[in-house]
């Protein structure tokens, strides 16, 4: 176990830029997730942690020693990789052993933890097969356990569910939280799904285009969006962007949407956000329809209507301006009608109209 | 509609313009394979069988039955061959297949001038048999050779050294010859191979902690092993039936006269068609006893 820390690291491959200065701290014992889109730079930044690749500025701290120029097998890490890589012609047992093999463990230690580790995975009556003969799932738990056999420092996973069927990955994704919950192992885990970022990460750290865009509990990443992109990229639905106008009156505010005028609802707790254009963010299943209490009441046209079992979505023209509400399944709203929405003012936030930075609410 | 009856069905038109193109694409390989394989094959074997000599060659012979094979396989002479080829094909391939693999390893990470390599390397393969042949017999010549000139102004050796005359040095040197021109072959296909091989084995290997040799040994080695024995089968069988390498560098003399050159000599000095031929047929038994155990363990 081990904090591992990234400082100001930069990463080009020829004129392409990978990641530009990366500063991250991974605490001892978390869960960090690595979030963004393909390309993004998130499996570099996994690869330089592992040595996989050198940092063209920058370096890189585990557990307080830096690492830059160690070897990937002396920086006492596990890496789980999409395709697994298991070795293909060793059974899971000697895939298992490999790493204590390489280590000069002894070979009483090497049984008793490849079948410690096979017994936590639940793949004891896999041993004496060869990958080719298993399933996705069962190859990723063989990934899994010749990571976890070493004892190692910390796990990096890269997309370590990808190329399972959805039902696995959730199956798989439960047990790798469990499993890392329980040997406490600092853990970075890249991922482009932002679902699995929510449940697994104690942490998310959110990277578009070699830059990091925001790091935070998943709460806090989904509540308070650090900026656009960020608002868009985590939840689904994406968050509701709208534009508007805020203009201060006395002692309240009024929000022009289109030609609209809201009032800033008086003794809601929270102060309106401040004057000028802004992007209001608000999530589709935090509006309400028909009555308030809210910010409200904002005019809409119901444009379309998708049934997910669950819920129903509801895509709305607001004057010119697009959005998306959530809505239970026996809602009746069909297209065409108006409908009128009500915002909960404690789960809006603002963003700068040109950055796209969040302005509003502070912190 | 149209009625029925009245065309055949398109479908049916269909199969039969795909039937006639299918045989005038085979037509030019039915006949190359009739000319040069089958024809050679049938007649081979009819002159095995019967007293062909000079005067009998193209007319009708003499039938012989078994006779030239008899005389074939008391000839000591042919067993001596059988055993100088096989000891050549051995240790022919497998330097061949050692030097290939080291090629293949030193070219298949990227370096400056990497795509240079690649070619030379391919040179001594895709040049003709003959120039290459007497390059070599110039090179290693006893009076004007360079290769004895600077053993001897380097002190290696008191007086020239015939490299291509003297047991055993000849043979020596044929084998050196084989393994010279066709680790290309085998570079190309270990080469193959190796681009192949998941280059995460690699990293999980490095971040197990695995150094370069063991990543060799656990990585490389088992992902090769199938390519380098079909390369080791394949290069076998060829070099087996392998004719005029050894008879342009020596002619079959001072202890490389292999079975081929065997055969040679007994049509073409000798004039006994009819053992060279049994002899012919003998090699192919061989060959086909060896070849399809082979392709039946490694062709899918």
């Amino acid at each position: 176990m081990a904090e591992i820390f990234l400082d100001r690291v930069t990463k080009r491959f020829g004129r392409v830029e990978a990641l530009r200065e990366l500063t991250l701290r991974v605490r001892e014992g978390e869960l960090l997730v690595l979030l963004g889109p393909s390309g993004c730079g998130k499996s570099t930044a996994l690869r330089i942690v592992a040595g996989l690749e050198a940092p063209t500025s920058g370096g890189v701290w585990i557990g307080g020693r830096r690492v830059d120029g160690v070897e990937p097998g002396d920086r006492d890490l596990a890496f789980v990789f999409q395709t697994y890589a298991l070795y293909p012609h060793k059974t899971v047992a000697e895939n298992l052993a490999f790493p204590l093999r390489v280590r000069k463990v002894s070979r009483e230690e090497e049984e008793a933890r490849v079948r410690e580790v096979a017994a936590l995975l639940g793949i004891g009556e896999l041993l004496g097969r060869r990958p080719r003969e298993l399933s996705g799932g069962q190859r990723q738990r063989v990934a899994l356990g010749r990571a976890i056999v070493r004892r190692p420092r910390a796990f990096l996973m890269d997309e370590p569910l990808s190329n399972l069927d959805a039902r696995l990955r959730v199956e798989m994704r439960s047990e790798i939280r469990r499993l890392q919950q329980r040997l406490g192992t600092t853990t970075v885990y890249v991922t482009h799904d932002q679902v699995e970022a929510m449940t697994l990460g104690d942490r998310v750290a959110v990277l578009r285009q070699g830059r990091l865009q925001q790091v935070g509990t998943p709460r806090q990443v989904y509540e308070l969006p650090a900026n656009r992109f960020v608002a868009g990229f985590v939840g689904s639905p994406p968050m509701n962007l709208l534009r508007i106008h805020v203009e201060r009156t006395g002692d309240g505010a009024v929000l022009h949407v289109g030609d609209q005028a809201l009032p800033w609802p008086a003794g809601c707790g929270v102060g309106p956000p401040p004057p000028g254009p802004l992007e209001l963010g608000f999530r589709p299943h935090s509006a309400r329809l028909g009555s308030g209490p809210g910010l409200g009441p904002l005019r809409a046209r119901v444009e379309e209507r998708e049934y997910l079992g669950g819920a129903v979505l509801l895509h709305l023209d607001a004057g010119g301006q697009r959005i998306t509400v959530e809505r239970p399944p026996e809602a009746r709203e069909q297209p065409g009608e108006g409908v009128l929405l009500y915002l909960s003012p404690r789960e809006l936030v603002g963003f700068d109209v040109a950055t796209g930075e969040r302005v509003w609410p502070a912190g | 509609m149209r009625p029925a009856g009245a065309d055949p069905h398109p479908a049916e038109a269909l199969r039969r313009a795909e039937e006639r193109l299918a045989w005038a694409l085979l037509a030019l390989p039915l006949v190359s394979v009739v000319g040069v394989v089958a024809f050679p094959l049938v007649y081979n074997l009819w002159t095995s069988l019967h007293e062909v000599r000079l005067g009998t060659l193209g007319g009708p012979a003499p039938f012989a039955g078994l006779a030239n094979y008899v005389r074939a396989v008391t000839e000591p002479e042919l067993w001596r061959a059988v055993a100088v080829t096989v000891a050549y094909a051995l240790a022919g391939v497998a330097l061949s297949v050692g030097l290939g693999l080291a090629a293949a390893l030193a070219v298949n990470r990227p370096f400056r001038g990497r795509g240079v390599f690649r070619a030379l390397f391919l040179f001594p393969y895709v040049a003709p048999a003959v120039s290459v042949a007497f390059v070599w017999r110039w090179l290693l010549d006893p009076v004007y050779g360079a290769v004895n000139w600077a053993l001897q102004r380097a002190g290696a050796v008191e007086g020239p050294v015939a490299w291509l005359s003297t047991e055993p040095l000849a043979f020596a040197t044929v084998v050196a010859f084989e393994g010279w021109r066709y680790f290309p072959f085998a570079m190309l296909f270990v080469l193959a191979r190796l681009q192949a091989v998941p280059p995460e084995l690699y990293e999980a290997a490095r971040v197990d902690g695995a150094g370069p040799w063991q990543r060799f040994r656990h990585v490389t080695w088992p992902e090769l092993r199938g390519m380098l024995a079909l390369v080791f089968a394949v290069r076998f069988l060829w070099t087996v039936n392998k004719f005029d390498d050894v008879f342009l560098l020596t002619g079959g003399a001072a202890g490389t006269r292999i079975v081929p050159l065997w055969i040679y000599d007994t049509a073409f000095r000798l004039h006994d068609f009819g053992t060279a031929a049994a002899g012919s047929a003998l090699l192919l038994a061989l060959l086909l006893g060896a070849g399809i155990p082979l392709c039946r363990r490694w062709l899918p």
